[in-house]
């Protein structure tokens, strides 16, 4: 394998059995269009380990490796570390978890593998819920959400874990938030992303047609939604330090990105007010680091 | 990777390691769908509001892609005077450009001129070639336009002027607004194109039309190149209207305009060019008629699209670039790279000009380019019926409909 | 070249001449002298390889599954609590058909906590599909380690080496160390057929349906069984390189026994003295130390007993509700091919009580005339229990 050999065949077939309109599928098509074909995944339990095809047949023409739920970026270090003492560095080792396998069960062996500078770019395609088993929250679920373990009698109470923030507390080389929506944005952080050495963190925003409640030929527009309203703005964070945001259009109101959500459809008139004033607190926070950066370096 | 599926008839089929053998292309999840995707370019509204019929999304993508002389042939097919309507027409095009949602229309007469004024070899593809004979009385835009169109459905026309000069009443207009030189240029190419004959000077008896040129199958009398009274008709008398589709004493047809057309109007060009396809289009049905010859009808397709929406354009994919600031109708003529950066901001409204969203953005990466590279299509075995295509179609050209397999 | 060292000293030695490429581990006593010995070869560059210091027990089997995948030679080691917290990864190394080699140190389950010798945490993964062997001293650690692999590399499938905590891992002895050459004949570089690999891009191990599920588990489950006679084909060619032999039962005066008692790990030594003390007290005694535990030595225990009319289990480990699970194991093959033989098993040494010859020799007479201090539960008598 050249490393430099430019990928021309498709590296992802139809046939596969994700929900029409599925994000996640979506992301990876043009995450792997990114990537190239010098490129191995790690797969925990989630959409994508079902969706992927049944055994003895996969929609996906890179190596893909089936792991244990929590094992994704221990297994993905192995893999690099393996490949490495063979000689091989040029290969990407991706690990590709959903939200639960990232910000949940997946939390610690994700911490351990950024704090042992492993050489693996791990990305979160980021649906929100454990949608694979039927939506059942996660901490990566917002608040106000309706999911099958937080119903219309109890929506969830508690806002999403900030799992860039954690992840850019371990001070790795970069982190970034890509969403379907950006597709350009998104191959030129994925580009940039894999020419990094050491642990690099995407967080990919996919939307879920069929966890979410929307008609799925909205999938792009919500994705897009979540950029305008901030409440998936797109950024960048440098070795834990220097943040800056990727180029996004003028900031609209939350309502225009719920309204479309069945999920999000009991949510009182207090609790949307509530998620504005979160994301705005969020927004206000991520340009103050931002801002802290630029002044900085002007000192 | 084999894309088959297998028949496993042993342990030793399967490897021991659990790797895979093959992808799931065979899984055809077409099965899946309840509504399918149908691509097909649609009528843009600067198209729908020209009276020529012009593409104009078309060959504005023509020039796009670095094509300029194919965007002309394009133009040329639709519209045989681009240099005059260049300079007369009012463009109610520029009125529907959906850019003006952004900033402002495209000034599609600009490029209009600029590919009017091009010179070289254009080909315009014709139709089957019939022995029909047809002549036109009056070398006006109307009578010149239906001899163009007849000519390239391959009628053997004359077109005959009792003036000395070709145009009709384009000839009087004054100088600075259309030049001699280029009426006379224009005139040229469209006889030169269709393959038609021109006479001026011709003395006509108009009182015995139908045996005076006996050879032809059909005449044409124009009201743009010979006046009502010299036809000895009263003004917008007709012996035949070709809108209401009247039976004629022989197969002399007077073409009847509109009031508001009766009296002839530079600016309105457009509307007698597209009066003359027309008049060809009724005359090439009568023909058929006559002669029961299938085949010598040959509609503009572009005609029978679908119009599209202007809330069908998806604005968001079109963000303001840096444009020049907007052209003076007496400015000058533009150079080939000013046309080419206004080309560039057309939206294409209705027109697939191989964007490629609908193949990026597919979940089922069942959208794809055909092998020639010049459409995109739905595989049909594998599409879910998403409709995130129709949804991000950009230009309007996918939708969604209920198709019985 | 002989050498006085413990057992974890040893089994640093073996993964360094087995060339392991990949370590990847997470310390817990008694294991850690281990992985510390490696980090340290390592850090001196006596040994090439990459040393992950991972986070936990679970991505420490994750690290070396992965290694493995990708065509390195993988080792960790690790002991009670460790190793159970590793649980769902070695049933994903077995079903992988990684080829890695673990140590564990046994060792006794909490609560209430205990650092000393109890064969519950590896007995407990005995359903894993690994192939468990336990050693009796370490000279056999450091031996086993590069039978293991040889082993491993041949059936695709994992081998955990156990040894008794500080029993084995914190005791000295003398060791015979055999030169690099000698173990690079006897052990090739690691070279599979079937990696994860961008120029035969595969999936590995995606949803599988039951049409072929049982199929592949069968498949495992035979190679599984065929383990036994690969490893004692391997212990010999191994003795042809370094003249010691490690068949997966270790006999001692069983050709005309008429009782034999059983145990594993360092108990061997004991039961011999015991058998030694037991025959001048006239009795027709012998003694088995099962070395391969997974699969069950089914060829050579029968071999072993086949004049006994009594057999005497002894299990450093309890299935609470049931037995010993050694005696389970033996009871499931006496069923099957000597129903007639009488049984009985004890539970001794437990969270690290010493099992001397004498223990030993008093559990065997109280078995044969029932005059002892071990008292009954169930099916199992206990010992050094109050009441």
């Amino acid at each position: 394998m050249n490393e430099h050999a430019p990928h021309n065949r498709e590296l992802f077939t139809p046939g596969h059995l994700g929900c029409p309109g599925c994000g996640a599928t979506l992301g990876m098509r043009q995450v792997l269009s990114a990537l190239g074909e010098d490129t191995i995944l790690v797969m925990p339990a989630g959409c994508w380990s079902t969706l992927i095809g049944i055994y003895p047949y996969s929609c996906l023409t890179v190596p893909v490796v089936s792991v244990a739920f929590a094992s994704t970026a221990a297994v993905a270090s192995g893999i690099k570390a393996g490949l490495s003492v063979q000689g091989n560095d040029h290969t990407s080792v991706v690990a590709w978890a959903g939200d639960g396998g990232t910000f949940d069960i997946g939390l610690q062996a994700l911490s351990g593998a950024a704090e042992r500078n492993n050489d693996i770019l791990f990305i979160c395609y980021d649906n929100e819920a454990y949608m694979n088993t039927g939506v059942q929250r996660s901490s990566a679920t917002p608040a106000g959400a309706w999911t099958s373990t937080t119903p219309d009698s109890a929506l969830k109470d508690q806002r999403k874990k900030n799992i860039v923030e954690i992840l850019a507390a371990h001070g790795i080389p970069y982190a970034a938030t890509v969403n379907i929506g950006a597709p350009e944005d998104l191959e030129c952080k994925l580009k940039k992303a894999k020419d990094i050495r050491g642990p690099r963190f995407i967080h990919l925003f996919a939307p879920c047609p069929t966890g979410w409640g929307y008609a799925s030929e909205l999938t792009v527009e919500i994705a897009r939604l979540a950029v305008k309203s901030r409440v998936f703005p797109l950024f960048e964070v440098f070795d834990g330090q220097t943040w800056q945001l990727s180029p996004m259009t003028d900031k609209i109101g939350v309502d225009a990105y719920l309204k479309y959500q069945r999920r999000f459809r009991r949510m009182s008139a207090e609790q949307c007010a509530h998620f504005q004033m979160q994301v705005d607190e969020d927004w206000r926070r991520l340009l103050d680091r931002c801002q802290a950066k630029s002044s900085l370096a002007h000192t | 990777m084999e894309s088959e599926k297998k028949i496993l008839e042993r342990l030793s089929d399967l490897p021991i390691m659990p790797w895979t053998i093959g992808t799931m292309a065979w899984n055809q999840t077409g099965d899946w769908r309840y509504l399918t995707p149908v691509i097909a370019d649609k009528v843009a509204p600067c198209a729908q509001s020209c009276p020529a019929g012009v593409p104009i999304t078309g060959y504005l993508n023509a020039i796009r892609n670095g094509r300029a002389q194919n965007g002309l042939a394009l133009l040329l097919a639709h519209n045989p005077l681009p240099g005059l309507t260049g300079r007369l027409c009012y463009h109610p095009c520029q009125a529907k450009c959906v850019r003006r949602k952004i900033d402002r229309a495209i000034s599609i007469r600009q490029i209009e001129r600029f590919l009017a004024d091009l010179s070289g070899n254009v080909k315009i593809e014709k139709d089957i070639k019939t022995n029909r004979k047809v002549a036109v009385i009056g070398s006006g835009p109307l009578g010149l336009s239906c001899a163009f169109y007849l000519g390239c459905r391959g009628c053997r026309v004359v077109v005959l002027d009792p003036g000395d000069r070709a145009g009709g009443a384009l000839v009087d207009l004054p100088p600075e607004k259309v030049s001699p030189e280029l009426l006379e240029n224009e005139i040229a190419r469209l006889v030169h194109l269709a393959e038609i004959r021109l006479e001026t000077g011709i003395s006509i008896d108009f009182a015995a039309l139908g045996e005076g040129i006996s050879e032809a199958d059909f005449v044409i009398l124009d009201p743009t190149g010979v006046s009502a009274e010299k036809l000895g008709l009263a003004a917008g008398a007709t012996a035949f209207d070709p809108f209401a589709d009247i039976p004629v004493d022989g197969h002399v047809l007077a073409v009847k305009l509109p009031g508001n057309l009766q009296q002839f109007k530079a600016s309105m060009i457009a509307h007698y060019i597209g009066a003359g396809y027309l008049t060809a289009r009724k005359v090439l049905d009568r023909l058929v008629v006559f002669s029961g010859q299938p085949g010598l009808t040959a509609p503009n397709p572009h005609m029978r699209r679908q119009p599209v929406n202007t809330e069908d354009i998806k604005l968001e994919y079109f963000l303001s670039s840096d444009r020049r600031e907007p052209a003076k109708s007496k400015e000058g003529k533009w150079e080939w790279e000013r046309v080419l950066e206004e080309a560039k901001c057309c939206l294409s409204c209705g027109s697939c000009n191989l964007c490629l969203q609908c193949v990026a953005f597919c979940p089922d990466a069942s959208i794809l380019l055909d092998e020639d590279e010049t459409a995109v299509a739905v595989d049909l075995d594998h599409c879910k019926g998403c409709g995130i295509c129709a949804y991000e179609c950009p230009r309007g050209v996918i939708t969604m409909e209920a198709v019985s397999s | 070249m002989k050498k006085v060292m413990t057992g974890n000293e040893a089994a640093g030695i073996a993964a360094k001449l087995a060339r392991v490429q990949v370590v990847s581990a997470y310390p817990i006593t008694p294991q850690t002298t281990i992985v510390e010995n490696l980090s340290d070869m390592i850090g001196r560059k006596e040994l090439r390889a990459r040393y992950m210091p991972m986070e936990s027990e679970h991505s420490a089997m994750a690290g070396v599954i992965g290694a493995s995948l990708a065509g390195a030679r993988a080792f960790t080691a690790t002991s009670s609590h460790g190793l159970v917290y590793m649980h769902e990864m070695l049933h994903y190394a077995a079903g992988a058909r990684v080829p890695v080699v673990m140590v564990n140190c046994n060792r006794a389950l909490s609560p209430p906590w205990n650092l000393y010798c109890d064969h519950t945490d590896s007995l407990a993964q005995r359903d894993t599909g690994w192939c468990q062997y336990y050693c009796a001293d370490a000279q056999e650690v450091l031996d086993a380690i590069l039978i293991a692999y040889s082993v491993a590399e041949q059936a695709l499938l994992p081998v955990m080496i156990n040894m008794d905590a500080f029993y084995l891992t914190h005791t000295s002895e003398l060791v015979d160390v055999p030169n690099q050459e000698a173990v690079d004949t006897f052990l090739p570089p690691y070279t599979p057929s079937n990696k994860v690999d961008v120029d035969d891009p595969k999936t590995f191990g995606n949803v599988c349906g039951a049409d072929l599920f049982a199929s592949i588990k069968y498949r495992r489950h035979w190679h599984t069984l065929l383990l036994e006679k690969l490893w004692d084909s391997t212990a010999i060619k191994f003795a042809d390189h370094f003249n010691r032999l490690h068949p997966t039962v270790e006999a001692y005066r069983t050709e005309d026994a008429d009782v034999c008692v059983v145990g594993i790990g360092t108990a061997g030594g004991a039961m011999r003295l015991a058998v030694d003390r037991l025959r001048k007290e006239g009795l027709n005694a012998g003694s088995l130390r099962l070395a391969m535990m997974r699969p069950f030595p089914r060829v050579r225990f029968e071999k072993a007993i086949s004049t006994v009319r009594h057999l005497i289990v002894i299990d450093r480990d309890v299935s609470f509700g049931a037995e010993g699970i050694l005696a389970q194991e033996m009871k499931a093959f006496l069923f099957d091919r000597h129903a007639d033989v009488k049984f009985t098993g004890f539970i001794a040494g437990v969270g690290g009580k010493d099992i001397s010859a004498e223990t030993t020799a008093g559990l065997v007479r109280q078995a044969l005339f029932g005059n002892g201090t071990a008292v009954e539960a169930g099916t199992s008598f206990w010992t050094d229990v109050l009441l």
